[in-house]
């Protein structure tokens, strides 16, 4: 039998750990034309961490816990995520009812296949965060939201001026260094990131939106991207 | 496609690919070691654009994605070989050392294992490479040949304390040890293989955990008693620094 010089006790302190975006934030309610959304009411009832309290578990603490099954794990990524990933599948979709679908699908999802993150890849935000957004563009593709994407208006919408864009209850400082970022972004840049991103055009149809060639819309996708990773600092 | 594959990859982490496209960059991207560093963070700056919206969604998405995770299987982790997710523990209280020693009094493994390397496969016999290519494989059959034995012979597993079950196949010089089922342990630590004689424990090195399961494979010590795990730094001990998590005892 191996010398036992030590104990196997409980469990050691949890490490606290904050990676990515995960800090705790002031929840938005819904906004109001921009969104179209005439009858989504904030929900008082999911709790949210609160301000200035550390997340006492990291996104990727919650999905290791998630993949062995624990379902409180699964609560509090819920209650982590749930307003974020909310918000960038209502401004894909426009639609509150589809964007609850997706995000459920994007939820169950994530309890599926917790077990595939490999936090050696990249952080749990971006991991979930690609496939929320990956269904959330689907879905716009398979014509469900098809009015939404008529090209002139999502020209029209990607030109905005930007603090026209939506309403702010309150900044946040990760809201304000994004808005930063993408100010380093050419207006070229930035266009064809955006009509890709929230509107789920497809390459083709931004080189049509934007009347560029296809080679071009790619290289300020590309480039776009990476001044926008540059400039937030992301390692993965 | 252009000329120039690697210019779509921004497009790709934008989800801007249509699906012809898409599976032409994924070709591109499994033979392209650039893309494939450059992929990730593309996709986690994509994904910093969604920090902007923020909407609280209605407390019946809540109570439904809830119920519905209850009623929904989880798939087998298949994350990268080698993968070593952070995991918390629920390792239950140490044991005493008389109840490991009598665990391991009640194993016949020695047997089994002794049945198990006159058993020919369809196919050949069990190759014993440390190729991670060939881990799943092996595996494979190892659940075969332990499917094939009956109870009546003793275990072909070994309870792992806390949780999850240890498979030990041994022929000649070499040992091939499947692990299932393991508890996750607390950030930092690892399990650790180890061959113990009479003048005690030799490490093996630390367990690659492939999601809660795992495969070794390695030599004997000369006059080898046991094969047993315990947990320890991530980083891997000289010697055992606690009880063993299992215990599998040999011929």
């Amino acid at each position: 039998m191996p010398a036992a010089a030590g104990t196997l006790g409980a469990a050691s302190t949890i490490e606290v750990t904050e990676i990515g975006g995960n800090r705790p934030r002031f929840p938005r309610t819904l906004s109001s034309a921009d969104r179209g959304a005439a009858g989504v009411s904030p929900s008082p009832g999911a709790p949210s961490p609160s301000p200035g309290q550390p997340d006492a578990d990291s996104l990727e603490e919650l999905l290791a816990r998630v993949s062995v099954g624990e379902e409180r794990a699964f609560e509090r990524l819920y209650d982590l995520v749930a307003p974020r990933l909310f918000g960038m599948v209502l401004r894909v979709l426009r639609d509150p009812a589809q964007s609850e679908e997706v995000c459920q699908e994007v939820l169950l999802e994530v309890w599926r296949d917790a077990g595939r993150f490999d936090p050696r890849l990249g952080s749990g935000t971006t991991w979930l965060f690609t496939l929320a957004h990956r269904r959330a563009v689907d879905r716009v593709r398979s014509g469900a939201a098809a009015a939404a994407r008529e090209e002139r208006a999502a020209l029209a919408d990607v030109r905005r001026p930007h603090d026209e864009v939506a309403e702010q209850v309150s900044a946040t400082l990760e809201r304000e260094a994004v808005d930063q970022c993408l100010e380093q972004l050419t207006r070229l840049q930035r266009e064809a990131v955006e009509l890709a991103y929230w509107r789920g055009f497809t390459h083709r149809e931004v080189a049509r939106v934007l009347d560029v060639p296809l080679g071009t819309v790619k290289s300020r996708m590309r480039d776009g991207l990476v001044r926008l990773r540059d400039c937030l600092g992301v390692a993965r | 496609m252009s000329d120039e594959p690697h210019v779509s990859a921004g497009a790709y982490a934008l989800d801007a690919l249509p699906e012809e496209d898409r599976a032409e960059f994924e070709e591109h991207l499994a033979g392209c070691p650039v893309c494939q560093q450059d992929v990730p963070q593309l996709r986690a700056a994509a994904a910093g654009l969604a920090a902007f919206e923020e909407v609280t969604p209605p407390a019946s998405l809540r109570s439904r994605v809830l119920a519905a995770i209850s009623r929904t299987p989880q798939l087998q982790p298949t994350a990268a070989p080698g993968a070593r997710g952070r995991r918390r523990a629920v390792l239950a209280a140490r044991s005493d050392p008389a109840q490991v020693a009598e665990l391991a009094r009640g194993l016949r493994v020695w047997r089994v294992v002794a049945a198990a390397a006159t058993i020919a496969l369809a196919g050949g016999s069990i190759a014993f490479a440390v190729q991670q290519r060939q881990l799943d494989r092996t595996r494979a059959r190892l659940e075969q040949v332990q499917a094939l034995l009956p109870d009546a012979d003793g275990a072909a597993h070994a309870p792992v304390r806390g949780g999850g079950t240890a498979g030990v196949l041994v022929s000649g010089n070499r040992v091939l040890v499947t692990v299932r089922g393991l508890p996750p342990l607390p950030a930092g630590r690892a399990y650790q293989m180890w061959v113990i004689n009479a003048s005690g424990p030799t490490s093996r090195g630390i367990l690659v955990l492939d999601g809660n399961s795992g495969t070794a494979d390695f030599s004997l010590v000369s006059g080898a008693t046991a094969v047993a795990m315990s947990v320890e730094p991530a980083t891997g001990s000289t010697s055992p620094t606690t009880e063993p998590v299992t215990v599998v005892p040999l011929a």
